[in-house]
């Protein structure tokens, strides 16, 4: 009886052919329409939701087991280290007062809104995408904290993402190496504008659509130009470590080393500020522009103001 | 013959008395799919064994009568929410690789479980292969480490069979 239910389940292909052709048709509609499963997708990863949160409790229990643990005359050396380099950073901080106000003065003039760096919050990294291929890491902080989707991600060298899921407890950040990542960036020494991509491999990034001519030397330091209008000017990517000329495009192929710690870090730094994304080198044409609708420009400022109020 | 026959009737009892396997197919699936996603190193994530595969093997395989081909089309389709990959694709491999197992299996009566570990292997390995020719089909690069969980999937399947083995059915 049984050998035969199993013979018969083998030589009906009809179930078999059906589910296949179900299948095809769903990567048909995913490839075509992506946001008809959203929902669905976003009901999968809020159901292990809890999942990262509890996995996440080894890693916080080691921490805090490692910080117990450590003996007095650890935590005074490092207690004095800590105090060194706060005296360090408070006399850098003086001449960053002195060069803001001075930059606040000169763009009073050029009559473009301020930079406001907003409020920020600390986020510890739990977990990583199932899936290597993709560049993402699960944070412990969601929207019980106040993220949103597209909320930029630094660590304490550089841009590492932005907020691509949030969740009641977690998030999910698309780091910057990621191969469907791509910031607009401008060069520290000639202003240069251009676009950062990711490549998947989280020690390179390539930097787009440069002429062969263009003038990049290797060790050049590439900023965000908030010209995406999703992340703020002025934060640091990387560095560029390789420009090859040769090749029959006519554009050069320049890799660009993150300086954010993609791969090792533990804690992450969320940015709350408007994507003040106005706020360029600004050009002749810009500034006409700005003459001409100046709303626009005494509004963003207020925005970044309520934003560092919080 | 009639020696045979009794053999086959205590066979029949002993499968009257094996468990249902009704609870013990969901959890497994949400122990498995507990595992798929628990977040790990990536250094370590690369070889993470095949869990939902395996289930979906082992399931189709020891429970012929319960689990067919729409059984891994859901397995597959929900491998694709879990792992926000092109929906369809684990889908359409689950379901294939089920139809595959199944081929390979139809004329044996006896299967041991040397026999079964050896179709199992080479499942997986399909699996890989075809995964890999829909990475290429979508135009993704697919790194070498890509095969990495071939070689922890194959060591997986008996324990899995172990801790299972109270449902192991016909």
């Amino acid at each position: 009886m049984e050998q035969n239910i199993f013979a018969r389940d083998v030589q009906t292909f009809r179930p078999v052919v059906l589910a296949l052709i179900t299948s095809l048709v769903l990567m048909v509609a995913d490839w075509q329409h992506p946001d008809w499963f959203d929902p669905l997708r976003r009901v999968t990863r809020a159901a292990f939701d809890p999942l990262y949160v509890f996995a996440s409790y080894p890693v916080l229990s080691g921490d805090w087991l490692s910080e117990q643990a450590q003996s007095e005359d650890v935590l005074r050396r490092e207690n004095s280290a800590l105090k060194a380099e706060r005296l360090q950073n408070n006399v850098r901080l003086q001449k960053f007062a002195e060069l803001s106000a001075e930059n606040t003065r000169l763009r009073g003039l050029l009559n473009t809104p301020l930079i406001i760096d907003g409020r920020m919050m600390i986020s510890e990294i739990i977990g990583t995408d199932p899936d290597p291929l993709r560049h993402i890491l699960v944070i412990n902080r969601g929207q019980v904290d106040g993220l949103f989707i597209g909320q930029m991600v630094l660590d304490d060298k550089g841009v590492v993402g932005q907020v691509l899921d949030v969740f009641s407890h977690s998030a999910r950040i698309l780091l910057i190496s990621d191969k469907e990542n791509a910031i607009s960036v401008r060069i520290e020494r000639t202003g240069m504008r251009g676009i950062t991509a990711g490549t998947g491999d989280s020690g390179r990034m390539n930097l787009q659509y440069v002429p062969k001519t263009a003038d990049v030397k290797v060790g050049d330091r590439v900023f965000t130009s908030g010209l995406g209008e999703r992340f703020p000017a002025g934060y640091p990517v990387g560095e560029v470590f390789s420009i090859q000329r040769e090749g029959n495009t006519e554009f050069a192929d320049i890799a660009i080393k993150p300086f954010s710690q993609l791969e090792g870090g533990h804690h992450v730094v969320l940015l709350f500020s408007a994507p003040l994304a106005k706020e360029q080198p600004h050009t002749e044409t810009d500034l006409k522009k700005d003459e001409t609708a100046s709303s626009p420009s005494v509004s963003s400022p207020q925005l970044g103001m309520r934003y560092a109020a919080q | 013959m009639p020696r045979n026959n009794a053999s086959s009737s205590i066979k029949d009892s002993r499968a009257l008395v094996k468990p249902d396997p009704l609870l013990p197919i969901p959890i497994s699936i949400l122990i498995a799919s507990i595992l798929t996603v628990y977040p790990v190193p990536s250094s370590m994530s690369i070889w993470r064994p095949e869990f939902m595969l395996l289930l979906t093997l082992f399931w189709v395989m020891h429970q012929p009568k319960w689990c067919g081909v729409w059984f891994a089309f859901f397995i597959g389709f929900m491998t694709d929410l879990m792992l926000d990959s092109h929906l369809g694709t684990h889908a359409f491999v689950f379901v294939l690789l089920t139809f595959t197992a199944r081929f390979l299996t139809r004329n044996r009566r006896i299967l041991t479980f040397p026999s079964r570990w050896i179709i199992a292997s080479v499942v997986i390995f399909l699996n890989f292969i075809v995964l890999f020719l829909f990475h290429r089909m979508s135009g993704n690069l697919v790194p070498l480490w890509f095969w990495s969980p071939i070689i922890p999937s194959i060591l997986a399947w008996p324990l899995i069979c172990i801790l299972l083995k109270r449902w192991r059915g016909a």
